[in-house]
């Protein structure tokens, strides 16, 4: 990644709002992703102004501070290249000042803004409070509460009185020191902003590549594995340094994913909140096609089974419930509600007429009146993972597919009992 | 048309095996929907078969004495002609001959109807032997294809036999190896349909009343069937056994006359839709129909 560096001494960039607009003009490409600190000094402080990422296909910081500024409503207006160095809103009868932040990054960003606020505060004696509106990535509300408290022990009184906090947090939204009217608003704004449209930003972090690599990591954990080398989830990925290295700390910031010293990483845990992102992600991340059986009989998946294991090609793996019983034999589910299949590099499945011709893709109505008889999943990495048969037959996929297929099937007590029975428990 | 009811085939059978003296029995083999309605009888939930006639065939071919004495035994006990089953008073010509049709005592919503087997290299499609009764000369009807019905004969717990669906559906392909323009004499259901419809109708109902298991077995029964019956012909029949049907999946307004057809008979209550039938139809194309040519392709290289 090039090295681009923005001067404070250059014309016309003083303030936070300006460097949006010069940042992007050095961004080469629309899909270029940038990180960006810089800092201004201001009499005896130093303060870390800004953190932003960029990203044009999923939304800018600077768009959610526009949404939220449309959102706020015409009581507040933004306060531009003015006194806005410090704040971004201001209501228009003077009373209150807003800086919209829309993540804060642990407990120096948290300190660095709010002394900012302080600062502002200081400057404006006749504004009656100053709000940090923000979304907190990995803080809880207790952890903020506490270095606000411990902010205000050290700020002059006049000023930690007047310092508010509406943060959007894994726990909720915090409203600091009290919920009331205003603040009240300025979070039911922030949860639009923070919370609904961000949600894209989950999506940011997983892509079909950084879920394969999130794949490998919970293959190697369910079966006891150990540490995966570095190069080895970019080779088996397809990905290169860079895209296994962010994917790898962010997990480490949900507190996942430990590194040792010889350059692997493993779960250290079953990742629950990770799971849950890439859940609800599934259907892009994991791209599957459905079919039903257009005569309309009662599905009949014993037997549709064997006639998948004696006319399917060699790049089929089987999944779902059947995989569940080969790597844990005591299974407790009767029958096979439904037949999952992985299927490495083919976009074809023409095979599938052998099998049955009567199978054909689900469309929505099908959906609504019950479910599929056979899903097949595409598998786009170099490393199948498949488990041979012991039979010849076609091999099973790994543990980590198989689970995934489970949540699908939404049996999720099974599921757990999958995880405890390869793993001994669930973390 | 003769309005039908459900007709439900165990008391007919019981009724038969009741008033057919025993030594007789072995000489009846109860085709068409009726056989169909009683091997698939759980399967349809005692709802009956929508007909109005009940086709027995009196085997084996030749066994005239047996058939006059069968239709002799039931006339005296009360079972009435249809009007349409009147003598005529010479053997020729043949197609004058009406076939024997007759009523159960009491009951007028069906008729049975006497068949006959036809003889080992039939050619022709219908055939009429005629068998002369006290009153006059009638016609037993022979359909060329009829005799695979001799193989895998199923038994009812009344001692009746009936013809294996998987026997029926292969002289049904047979007997249509393509849509023709011949309609059956009576609207069924109010629609006047082509008898390749309705016949070819039946195998697909007869595949989705079956297990498909049993349907992919279907070319063990059919390719001895084939070869004793056919010896000569065995190996182009297996070839082109499939054609009429695939005629008919082909045009939506065949396939819906089959779909009708099914609704007012043997699949009455299930509702088929044209979608689910063409699916049933490529799973017997794919499980039994293209197997069965399979096993008779070496034949045809030896040739």
């Amino acid at each position: 990644m090039p090295r681009r560096t923005i001067s404070a001494e250059q014309p016309g960039i003083r303030t936070t709002s300006a460097i949006v607009p010069a940042v992007r003009e050095l961004i080469p490409h629309p899909a270029f992703s940038c990180h960006i600190k810089f800092k201004l000094q201001h009499s005896s402080l130093v303060a870390i102004l800004e953190t932003m990422e960029h990203s044009t296909t999923r939304g800018t910081a600077f768009d959610m501070e526009e949404a939220f500024g449309r959102l706020l409503g015409d009581e507040y207006r933004p306060t531009g290249s003015s006194r806005g160095s410090l704040y971004d809103f201001e209501s228009r009868d003077q009373q209150t000042i807003i800086e919209f932040k829309a993540s804060t990054m642990g407990a120096r960003d948290l300190r660095a803004s709010l002394l900012q606020l302080a600062i502002a505060l200081h400057e404006r004696p006749e504004v009656a409070r100053a709000v940090l509106v923000t979304r907190l990535g990995n803080m809880g509300a207790d952890r903020m509460k506490e270095e606000l408290r411990r902010l205000e022990e050290i700020l002059r009184v006049d000023l930690a009185q007047r310092l508010c906090v509406v943060a959007v947090t894994n726990d909720g939204t915090v409203l600091l020191p009290r919920a009331d009217h205003e603040l009240s608003h300025l979070e039911r704004v922030a949860q639009d902003v923070l919370v609904r449209r961000s949600s894209k930003k989950t999506s940011a972090l997983w892509t079909p590549k950084t879920f394969q690599i999130w794949l490998l990591l919970l293959d190697a954990w369910l079966r006891g594995d150990g540490p995966l080398p570095v190069g080895a989830l970019g080779s088996g990925t397809g990905c290169s340094y860079p895209t296994v290295n962010a994917t790898l700390e962010r997990l480490s910031e949900y507190g996942e994913v430990m590194r040792s010293s010889s350059r692997g990483a493993a779960f250290k845990k079953f990742p629950k909140r990770s799971i849950n992102e890439i859940m609800v992600l599934a259907d892009s991340l994991r791209p599957a096609t459905q079919y039903v059986d257009a005569t309309g009989r009662p599905a009949d998946t014993a037997r549709l089974m064997r006639r998948i294991v004696a006319k399917a090609p060699k790049n089929v793996a089987l999944g779902g419930v059947t995989s569940a019983r080969h790597y844990t034999p005591d299974f407790d589910l009767n029958g096979i509600p439904r037949i999952d299949l992985t299927v490495k590099g083919s976009a074809s499945f023409d095979w599938l007429e052998q099998v049955d011709p009567a199978l054909r893709p689900a469309d929505a109505a099908d959906l609504r009146n019950g479910a599929p008889v056979l899903v097949i999943h595409s598998l786009d990495r170099e490393e199948p993972r498949f488990d041979p048969a012991s039979d010849d037959g076609l091999p099973f996929v790994g543990p980590a597919e198989t689970l995934l297929d489970l949540y699908d099937l939404r049996l999720t007590v099974q599921a757990e009992e999958f995880v405890r029975a390869l793993r001994g428990k669930m973390s | 048309m003769i309005m039908s009811q459900a007709l439900d085939p165990a008391p007919l059978f019981a009724l038969i095996a009741k008033q057919v003296p025993e030594d007789l029995l072995k000489n009846i083999l109860v085709v068409g929907s009726l056989a169909a309605a009683y091997h698939f009888r759980e399967q349809l939930a005692g709802s009956g078969v929508n007909t109005k006639d009940a086709d027995f065939v009196i085997y084996p071919a030749g066994a005239i004495a047996e058939c006059r004495a069968i239709a002799e035994r039931l006339l005296d006990l009360g079972w009435r002609r249809h009007k349409e089953c009147y003598p005529q008073a010479q053997p020729v010509p043949e197609d004058d001959l009406r076939a024997i049709r007759l009523y159960p005592p009491d009951v007028d919503f069906y008729f049975i109807e006497l068949l006959g087997f036809p003889e080992l290299g039939q050619s022709k499609f219908k055939a009429w032997v005629p068998i002369e009764l006290p009153d006059g000369w009638f016609g037993l009807p022979c359909f060329r294809y009829m005799g695979l019905t001799r193989f895998s004969v199923q038994t009812a717990a009344e001692g009746i036999s009936y013809a294996a669906p998987s026997m029926m559906a292969l002289a049904n392909l047979l007997s249509h190896p393509e849509i023709g323009t011949a309609t059956m004499s009576e609207p069924i259901g109010g629609r006047t349909l082509r008898r390749s419809a309705k016949d070819l109708g039946r195998v697909l109902g007869l595949t989705m009343l079956s297990d498909l298991d049993e349907v992919e077995a279907w070319p063990d029964q059919w390719e001895p069937a084939l070869r004793e019956t056919f010896p000569s012909e065995c190996a182009s029949l297996a070839r082109t056994a499939g054609s009429g049907l695939r005629a008919l999946l082909s045009d939506e307004d065949v396939l819906d006359e089959a779909r009708h057809a099914l609704n007012v008979g043997l699949l009455a209550g299930r509702n088929p839709t044209n979608e689910q039938l063409e699916a049933i139809g490529k799973q017997i194309i794919a499980f039994a129909i293209d197997p069965l040519a399979d096993r008779f392709s070496s034949d045809s290289m030896r040739k």
